[in-house]
């Protein structure tokens, strides 16, 4: 019951703890991809 | 002439038939029926049927270990773990990340219906399942029929013919299931909550996306890599738009040849005596309750969210953080529109929708991390 709810625990942590990272991720793409396309236009 | 006769019948499968075979068939049949007759989620409900039906046939050793022609596909296939990250390439081909990318608060519903698949592991647990068992039920509840097949095939295998055919089952019902816990847990103001238009995204954060993800996802849970390292690469086929004929076959021709090698031998592992256990009853069960508790933690978590945000969410996105895709997005527009018709809610939808399908991968992950 203690190894079940350890896991629990950790894994809805982790889950979330992933998504967390893929919402940063995600602004950073932005940004990123912002930030090409600035110097592709300055470039021409 | 009378012996040969007599050894003709004696390896005649007729005369080796159990009622629980016969059982088996009747379930087959139910199946078989169900996807013809119904359109239940056919492309895999009626391989599953005819797998079952084929593996409930005495003497005909289609799933006899290293003889088999179902056994070898279910060998090679699945237990080598080829299928179902096959799958996800041509389900990554078919998606369209730009949703979330616009919105990317959503990718929280992804996570909040997760809870659903844990609070079933520990409930099926408490039920005095064994852990690896528990896990298996409550993934069901991530709504995506690949990944509990793939975790099913590594942590419990004996269940796997039930999980496939419950996810399977309660994906078709998505549309039966969700709608009466949406209603249960929103009021009708919020119901009728408009989202604002997102933003539009750049091909190049597109093609950036699948990469990125790539590399957090497999860097934080690296048991999720098979399955995601096939799902970003067959969406970056798809955004790159340099690779029409990969994008062309992962979508279309690959995605169905491994879907028929997935469905038969899944519904060959259903034999009458791993199969007609209490057990299956309890995983048909939990797979309903998992379903249901995502539904209702990705509503709630919704409605959290909005105690703290000035630009609301409708909360019955939520419902979408379930895999399903696209069903349970399109459901969540349906039961809006029922409420207001102007409301146009299926794109915002698939963001979470889409975010369901890693938030499942990185729990099946986690799982296999800590179980596997």
């Amino acid at each position: 019951m203690k190894t079940a709810l350890q896991i629990f625990a950790s894994g809805l942590g982790g889950v979330f703890i992933g998504m967390t990272l893929l919402y940063v991720a995600i602004r950073l793409t932005r940004l990123a991809a912002e930030a090409l396309a600035k110097g592709e236009s300055h470039g021409k | 002439m009378g012996n040969d006769m007599l050894a003709v019948f004696q390896t005649a499968g007729l005369f080796h038939l159990t009622p629980g075979m016969l059982l088996m068939w009747l379930i087959a049949s139910v199946l078989i029926y169900l996807a013809i007759a119904k359109q239940y989620e056919p492309l895999l409900l009626l391989p599953i049927g005819f797998g079952i039906l084929l593996a409930n046939l005495p003497l005909a050793g289609l799933m006899e270990p290293g003889e088999g022609l179902l056994w070898r596909f279910y060998h090679y296939g699945i237990q080598w773990e080829i299928i179902p990250p096959l799958i996800f390439l041509g389900l990554g081909a078919l998606t369209d990340f730009g949703p979330l990318l616009s919105k990317p608060v959503l990718i929280f519903l992804g996570a909040g219906a997760q809870a659903g698949v844990y609070l079933t592991f520990f409930a099926a647990s408490a039920m005095g399942f064994d852990l690896r068992e528990a896990a298996t039920m409550g993934i069901i509840g991530g709504a995506d029929g690949p990944t509990t097949i793939f975790l099913a095939s590594k942590l419990a295998p004996h269940m796997l013919g039930s999980c496939a055919v419950a996810a399977y089952s309660y994906m078709a019902l998505v549309p039966i299931i969700q709608p009466p816990v949406m209603r249960l847990l929103t009021t009708s103001k919020e119901r009728t909550i408009r989202m604002k238009k997102g933003r539009k995204v750049s091909q190049l954060e597109k093609i950036i996306f699948p990469i990125v993800a790539t590399l957090v996802i497999i860097l934080l849970v690296p048991a999720a890599a098979p399955l995601i390292a096939m799902f970003m690469l067959g969406n970056l086929f798809r955004e790159a738009k340099v690779v029409e004929r990969l994008t062309q076959a992962a979508q279309s021709e690959l995605l169905n040849i491994v879907t028929i090698f997935l469905g038969l031998p899944v519904g060959a592992t259903m034999n009458a005596e791993t199969f007609l256990q209490p057990r299956s009853l309890f995983i048909f069960f939990f797979g309903l309750f998992a379903f249901i508790v995502s539904t209702a933690t990705g509503i709630l978590l919704a409605k959290l969210m909005n105690l703290a945000r000035r630009e609301k969410i409708n909360p019955l996105l939520g419902a979408a953080g379930v895999s399903a895709v696209p069903m349970s997005a399109r459901v969540v527009h349906k039961v809006g529109s029922q409420y207001d018709k102007k409301n146009y809610l299926l794109m915002f939808a698939m963001g979470p929708n889409v975010a369901g399908v890693i938030g499942t991968v990185i729990a099946a992950g986690i799982f296999l991390t800590l179980l596997g």
